[in-house]
């Protein structure tokens, strides 16, 4: 008699770890929550919109009419009604979309980009290097974006590029604390010996070993890095330091409507309400994001 | 045995819903301990020994299906309120685990941690609760009793916390202590001391104590009787010596021939593995569970899992084997090489 | 006789089967001469150093398997790092093959990493989740191309040799870790570490973290491979039984020293120390 008898009934064999861990999780089961799924829509909406909304605009944002200056919402022509210079304000918010996307996105890529192998390269090497690229950091935290971005302003015009520099620069040093954190937990991995056993160069570890590892947490803190970095750059236009008029941008227009709200309270309505739901959405994003990308017991 | 069994598990079957299907992690248990017994619950990972100890105290996870009875005494546990459960934890029946680092809490002293157990069931405080943990912390021949009072488990050895834990279990002098796996995590050298503790605790404070491990070497150490466990079953029951002289379930012959015993089996070239991996069982068994992986298995086998039946009349030694006896071992050649 | 079919006294003779690189020398394969190396406590914690090697000697032939048997905190793992070169040893020298690499650097040492490999405890940290079966494996070759350049065929057909030397099906090479079992994993493990053909294995308790059955597997399948490719072994473990079913000699270490050593039948049947006997004791299942 052959060891294995095969017939009908007979269950699949799974290891007998895998049978602790199945049980193990079956007491926590991490969900993407429906909170999350609202955030991941409504991020998606809004990346949408400034992808495709200068598509849909009925009217030129930057072309004003005298004429009809102030309206209000739900006028014929003009559904979100017009601005002080009688500008559509309903084109305005769908192409102010970009601006304030692009810099909260890229000025978090941009973070990213740098503050990832930035925070690798401390926690690998550890010693002095780690301490001088960690002062650094918390020199570079010490700094509140705005007064970077003043900086940028009083050496060059502030753009939009500026906005996003100052606030790529502000990220640096949170994304690279994690990344460090989380390097320095692979790097005593038993996988990350074979290699250095293998006789595998550094760069090749880093770049096999521990990035791939790292990218998780990172993108975790990327996602939420994000509605930060949107508020941020509406705060830098709402203070003249990114965006400038006429570009319409939400922050900017914010800016604007300070002066008439008496005379027309939507013209802050509008572009405040549409910062704050993106922030919120991306938020939501991120935190469900976490949720399911960290579930208990780490494999 | 004739005496009343000081705890009871009868028929207990626990099954979760999982995100793959449902998994039956324990089926048709049934077991007994008695008065200032030990009685050794051995298994691999995967056996449910595990989950059956914890369900004796209402501890099993969440999302637990769990049927079947438990008897502590004439109490039943299944059914007991809450708060019932509540003080019989601790006081009636304690418990310890494999890693105390994990059991106790970081940020307070393992004094505090004592004697709050003592406060929670014998309502105990002030100076009575501190003279207590400290005579507590001797009869665990903790070391240096008196600075330990205010450590913290960061800083205690392996060996030193799970003296600090078996403190805690002993502290409102329970009757049946579990212990699961409560040396697995111990060099061989402090498992030798801790084992003797507890052996020396149980004449002592005259407990009764299951032992869950999978630790052959600890059963033969520790035990009165052993009950053999795999894939949520109970395959084989025994004393001790009986089981380890002549064990008559194939796993049973499997687990001892897979443990290398220098002085033995010496002169034997091989351990004799088992093929395969144990198995998650999704429902109620068609065959008997060892079936696929076992040398002897014979078309009967398939249909049914097989109860357990007295193995030599007379005797307290049964086996869920429908095999009278099992041919000679050392007749099995190398199984089919399937790689675990 | 041990499991692997050799006298320890035959030990010179040198009963070796062919396969894997054998210079023609007789000298042992790894020489470890009055070995230290300390780790400084941080100050939150009490300061002070450990001395985690303190004055350790050790030989080992060709195709010789020593077991360096201790507990927790006795060193052996330490030993094993210096070996490996995963750590600079304080003082003392290790040998490889006739060659000292106690102090050489990073790029000295890249040429000679093929002759040393190392195996570890946890299959579920000594393996990358993020690669497959077939790079893991294929990593020691590759890590060498520029000193050694390999095809990719060769590369892959090595890899299906060596997967299947250490048991498992070819199919598995592009699987991830998480698919596999613990004793997959560990074969895994044991396939990355031989294919180079090292000189030298270091085994740091490869089969402790496996179940019961899935563990006689695995050293039989050790065995077997220590029979057919011929390399040393330096194998590491807190357990006795194991040790002696593998071992032709073992050494017992405690707090950083080497307090015995001897034959496998020296040490089991007539231990000198304390400490080994109370070892032995611990380790018997006793039917």
């Amino acid at each position: 008699m052959t060891a294995g008898v095969a017939g009908p009934g007979v269950p699949a064999p799974v290891s007998a770890r895998d049978a602790a861990r199945i049980v193990r999780a079956a007491r926590v089961r991490p969900r993407f929550s429906a909170l999350a799924i609202v955030g991941a829509a409504g991020s998606l909406i809004v990346v949408l919109v400034a992808v495709f909304g200068p598509l849909a605009a009925p009217y030129d944002p930057n072309a004003p009419n005298f004429a009809l200056i102030l309206a209000p919402p739900l006028s014929p022509h003009h559904l979100l009604g017009t601005d002080q210079l009688g500008r559509d304000v309903l084109s305005r918010m769908l192409y102010g979309a970009r601006p304030t996307l692009a810099a909260g996105i890229v000025s978090t890529l941009l973070g990213t980009a740098i503050g990832l192998p930035y925070g690798m390269i401390a926690g690998y090497f550890r010693g002095p290097v780690d301490m001088v690229l960690m002062r650094a950091a918390d020199v570079m935290l010490a700094f509140p974006f705005l007064l970077l971005a003043v900086g940028l302003a009083a050496i060059s015009q502030p753009t939009l590029w500026t906005a996003v520099l100052a606030l790529g620069v502000a990220q640096v040093p949170v994304i690279a604390r994690i990344a460090r954190g989380a390097t320095l937990e692979i790097r005593d991995l038993e996988y990350v010996q074979a290699a250095l056993v293998n006789g595998e160069r550094d760069l090749a570890i880093l770049g096999r070993q521990i990035l791939p590892n790292v990218l998780r947490p990172v993108t975790v803190q990327t996602t939420v890095a994000i509605p930060t970095s949107i508020v941020g750059a509406a705060i830098l236009s709402f203070l003249g330091l990114g965006v400038q008029p006429p570009t319409a941008d939400w922050g900017g227009m914010l800016a604007q409507a300070q002066q008439y709200l008496y005379q027309s309270v939507w013209l802050g309505v509008f572009p405040g309400i549409a910062i704050f739901l993106t922030a919120l959405c991306f938020n939501l994003f991120g935190d469900g994001l976490t949720d399911a990308l960290n579930p208990r017991g780490r494999r | 045995m004739n005496e009343t069994p000081l705890l009871r598990i009868e028929d207990l079957r626990i099954s979760f819903r999982t995100a793959r299907g449902p998994l039956l992690a324990v089926n048709q248990v049934s077991l007994s301990l008695h008065d200032n017994e030990v009685l050794a619950v051995v298994g691999e990972s995967g056996s449910g020994k595990t989950l059956t100890a914890l369900s004796v105290l209402g501890l099993e996870p969440p999302g637990a299906a769990v049927s079947g009875r438990i008897w502590l005494g004439d109490e039943e546990l299944r059914g007991a309120s809450p708060r019932r459960l509540r003080d019989i934890r601790g006081a009636s029946i304690a418990m310890i685990f494999q890693e105390p680092m994990t059991s106790l809490n970081p940020s307070l002293t393992v004094g505090r941690q004592v004697a709050e157990v003592l406060r929670r069931h014998q309502g105990l405080s002030g100076n009575d609760a501190k003279s207590r943990v400290l005579e507590l912390f001797d009869l665990v021949r903790l070391p240096d009793a008196e600075r330990h009072l205010r450590s913290y488990p960061h800083q205690l050895s392996g060996g030193m916390r799970q003296r600090v834990m078996i403190a805690m279990a002993v502290a409102c002098g329970p009757s049946v202590l579990i212990a699961d796996e409560p040396t697995t995590a111990l060099d061989p050298t402090i498992e030798t001391q801790i084992l003797s503790l507890l052996r020396d605790l149980r004449a002592s404070l005259g407990m009764a104590v299951l032992l869950i491990t999978h630790n052959l070497g600890v059963v033969s150490r520790m035990a009165d009787r052993v009950v053999v466990m795999y894939a949520g079953h109970v395959l084989e029951q025994a004393p001790t010596a009986e089981l380890l002289a002549s064990p008559a379930h194939p796993y049973t012959i499997g687990l001892l021939g897979a443990v290398p015993q220098p002085g033995s089996n010496a002169d034997t070239r091989r351990l004799t593995p088992i093929a395969g991996q144990v198995p998650l069982l999704r429902e109620e068994p068609t065959n008997c569970v060892f079936s696929p992986r076992c040398a002897y298995a014979e078309p009967r086998c398939l249909t049914a899992q097989p109860a357990l039946r007295q193995v030599t009349s007379g005797t307290a030694h049964q086996a869920a084997c429908v095999l009278d006896r099992i041919p000679d071992p050392a007749r099995e050649t190398a199984p089919r090489a399937q790689a675990t | 006789m041990n499991a692997r079919g050799t006298n320890p006294d035959d030990m010179n003779t040198g009963d070796m089967n062919t396969g894997g690189r054998i210079t023609s020398t007789g000298q042992p394969v790894l020489t470890v001469t009055d070995l230290r190396k300390t780790f400084p406590v941080p100050r939150s914690a009490g300061g002070g150093a450990v001395h985690a090697v303190a004055g350790v000697d050790l030989t080992i032939g060709r195709g010789e398997i020593v077991g360096l048997v201790g507990e927790s905190g006795s060193g052996k793992t330490t030993v094993a790092h210096c070996v490996l070169r995963l750590h600079e040893p304080d003082a003392g020298a290790i040998v490889v093959d006739g060659t000292d690499i106690t102090h050489l650097s990073r790029r000295k040492l890249m040429p000679l990493r093929p002759k040393m490999h190392m195996v570890f405890q946890d299959p579920y940290s000594s393996l990358n989740p993020r690669m497959k079966v077939a790079d893991i494996v294929a990593a020691p070759l590759r890590a060498q191309r520029h000193v050694r350049p390999v095809s990719r065929r060769k590369v892959n057909a090595e890899v299906d040799q060596m997967l299947d030397q250490v048991g498992l099906s070819a199919q598995l090479r592009g699987r991830y870790p998480h698919e596999l079992s613990g004793g997959q994993r560990q074969r895994v493990g044991l396939a990355r570490s031989l294919i180079a053909r090292p000189l030298l294995l270091v085994a740091d308790e490869p089969t402790s973290a496996l179940d019961v059955s899935v563990q006689a597997a695995i050293l039989n399948q050790f065995a077997d491979l220590q029979r057919g490719l011929g390399f040393s072994c330096l194998f590491i473990s807190h357990n006795l039984a194991v040790v002696h079913y593998l071992c032709d000699r073992i050494a017992v270490m405690q707090h950083g020293e080497i307090i015995e050593t001897g034959t496998r039948e020296q040490v089991f049947q007539s231990p000198s120390h304390p400490y080994t006997r109370e070892l032995l004791s611990a380790t018997a299942v006793s039917p």
